[in-house]
């Protein structure tokens, strides 16, 4: 109780101090994850503005942000959603909506936020303005009463969600173009063993999900719905066992650069080439261990690799022209994860265990900045809410 | 000369209070003071005598509330000061439970012990799936095993001994360790493809678990959120899990009653 009242004198005061107007579209939050808080970075100035307790486990938290950039919606691993003001530092919603969850979307108008749920199963959606519940979507395995747990919940055009049954192996569209509240549902069945995540293209056309009970991955045209969910990469998966899997790679990540995406091999020292025309391997690129985040610089011309166990120290630096690795930065033990500025000048990492966010000059590879936070993961610029599947 | 109390060194068993033994419920019934770790369950210490005094010294990894050597001058010191003293351990007190070392030191200060063995959680976990630890034709040894390791070392485990088809390998506080020991596994020709299965709270009402396998089961650690405690366990007995039923998990038989509050009294040594 006294230590909520010291937290809550102490965000009047964070809030006194920003009284200046200013834009949010330089600014990105970062998980602190393990003392359950999100850091504010004034990517600008370069500096730590806020650190914001009390959001509860956020292990493997992600979050999206609100159509003006003000509002950064945190998603827990314990079922927390909480509303983060970005500009006055203050917490200005917060629910525990489940018990287990594994991330969540903003709709495309902006006024829905979707969570994806392990415990119990199924998708649960919100008003973004006032986090009550508006739909409660079961995602029951056949006939139920058992719901399936949620994976790659991604926000598509046409104000849609689209997310994969991990138990009974589905893709769902849920369109609420026509209800807030009853959002008619497509299902997708048999599209492969126990999808665990997926991605959607950054123009909202392609949504991929990645199987974890076999191999290829599950690729639906969201253009075309009717034609359903076809197979690619059918070997995608598909190891040697002479190593185990430290992480599965995150398919958020996937770089698009051209007419090519760069994608994490499961398990083996790789990054594919795919021409996304016909979505068929053309070429391997050989990396410094099992690769986690694929990213692309915003102007396509790099791309940037980070690892898992116990490769996690180093950054590799591939050139998407010559497919080749033509740089390799170590920024310290558990580079968990990366987020480039919106138009690509600076890159930032979260470097877990030496609990330092730091940016780079990708151009020059020049440190810019280290700031100090609790064991830092994931970063999201706040110009995420103007893209799609962020 | 001063008059000293008995030690029970007790083993708790996994987390079902069911699986506790006869003898175990009877001495918590009749104890004056039990020292108790964080890996007994809630309905287990409901069964403590409420005029007991309850002394709390739990670890968890990285957080250890007492060190090992605390905790021996601490059972020493009840010991000269109540009559009944059960020191509660999760599990079995002499598998990976330090007991041994307990019992070492209430030896050289001259204090009575006993023993009273408690289902480690290997065999209770297992237990709970339907799933046999050995089996004719699959398993013909089993390897209780620890994955804890002393800062940035290696658990030192004969790699090479381990990595046999024909052993079922039960992990104990394995699950930060993991990387290294699938690593080392495979690397010494375990095949990727043997079974595993990871059982969190096992035995309790929040039991969990995920069969995978050796290649896959860092990146299902990862991606599932287990925390500890889990036990861990590798080799062709967990794919009798696809022809044996899973038992439904019972909440805890309500013929148990719920003591009073405890007060968790943290322990301070002299």
């Amino acid at each position: 109780m006294k230590t909520a009242f010291v937290l809550g004198a102490l965000a009047i005061l964070a809030g006194c101090t920003s009284l200046e107007p200013r834009g949010t579209h330089d600014l990105a939050t970062v998980i602190a994850r393990a003392s359950g808080e999100v850091g504010i970075i004034d990517t600008s100035n370069r500096e730590m503005i806020a650190v914001i307790p009390g959001l509860g486990d956020l292990s493997h938290a992600s979050i999206v942000y609100s159509r003006d950039g003000r509002y950064a919606f945190v998603f827990g691993r314990d079922g927390g959603l909480t509303k983060v003001d970005i500009l006055t530092h203050r917490i200005a919603g917060r629910i525990l909506q489940a018990g287990n969850s594994i991330g969540g979307a903003i709709n495309q108008d902006g006024s829905l936020i979707a969570v994806a749920n392990y415990e119990p199963g199924g998708v649960r959606v919100f008003d973004s303005q006032t986090l009550k519940m508006v739909a409660d979507l079961p995602a029951l395995i056949g006939h139920g009463p058992d719901r399936s747990k949620v994976v790659g919940l991604v926000d598509a055009p046409g104000n849609r969600f689209v997310y994969s049954l991990w138990d009974s192996g589905e893709i769902r569209i849920a369109d609420f173009s026509r209800s807030r509240t009853d959002p008619d549902i497509t299902v997708f069945e048999n599209i492969g063993i126990q999808p665990y995540d997926a991605l959607i293209s950054p123009d909202g056309r392609y949504y991929i999900a990645g199987l974890f009970g076999e191999d290829g991955m599950a690729l639906l045209d969201l253009w075309h719905p009717e034609r359903g969910v076809t197979r690619i990469l059918p070997d995608y998966g598909k190891g040697e066992e002479r190593l185990p899997v430290y992480k599965m790679p995150h398919l958020e990540g996937w770089a698009m650069a051209g007419d090519r995406a760069f994608v994490p091999a499961v398990g083996r020292h790789e990054v594919l080439v795919i021409d996304t025309h016909n979505w068929a391997e053309i070429g391997r690129i050989p990396v410094h261990g099992q690769p986690v985040f694929v990213m692309a610089h915003p102007d396509q011309r790099t791309i940037w690799v980070n690892f898992a166990v116990p490769d996690y120290d180093t950054i590799q630096v591939i050139d998407s022209e010559t497919m080749t690795i033509i740089h390799e930065i170590k920024p310290g033990k558990g580079v968990l994860h990366m987020e480039f500025s919106p138009r690509g000048d600076q890159i930032w990492m979260s470097v877990r265990d030496d609990n330092q966010v730091l940016a780079f000059d990708p151009y020059t590879l020049a440190p810019i900045a280290s700031l100090p936070l609790n064991s830092p993961s994931g970063i999201f610029m706040s110009a995420r809410a103007g893209q799609t599947g962020l | 000369m001063q008059q000293t109390g008995h030690v029970y060194l007790v083993g708790a068993g996994p987390g079902d209070p069911e699986l506790l033994t006869i003898k175990a419920a009877r001495l918590l019934d009749r104890a004056d003071a039990v020292v108790f770790d964080r890996l007994v369950s809630d309905e287990i210490l409901d069964l403590i005598n409420p005029a007991a005094r309850r002394i709390f010294v739990g670890k968890e990894t990285g957080c250890h509330s007492l060190r090992q050597e605390d905790i021996n001058a601490l059972l020493v010191a009840t010991a000269r000061q109540h009559q009944h003293i059960v020191r509660l351990k999760g599990g079995d007190p002499y598998i990976f439970g330090r007991g041994g070392e307990e019992a070492l030191f209430l030896a050289q200060n001259g204090i009575p012990f006993e023993v009273v063995p408690g289902i480690t959680a290997a065999a209770g976990c297992m237990a709970q799936l339907n799933l046999p630890l050995t089996h004719r034709g699959l398993a013909t040894s089993v390897r209780f095993i620890t994955g804890h390791m002393q800062s940035d070392a290696e658990p030192a485990h004969d790699w090479r001994s381990l990595a046999d088809p024909d052993t079922t390998l039960a992990i104990y506080m394995g699950v930060r360790t993991m990387p290294v020991i699938a690593a080392r596994l495979m690397e010494n020709g375990l095949s990727g493809a043997t079974p595993a299965i990871i059982i969190e709270n096992g035995s309790t009402p929040e039991q969990r678990h995920h069969r995978t396998t050796l290649s896959r089961i860092c990146a299902d650690l990862d991606r599932l959120n287990f925390d500890p405690p889990c036990m861990i366990v590798i080799g062709r007995v967990v794919g009798l899990i696809d022809h044996l039923p899973v038992p439904v998990i019972q909440a805890p038989n309500s013929a148990f009653k719920r003591a009073p509050q405890n007060d968790y009294a943290h322990a301070h040594t002299a």
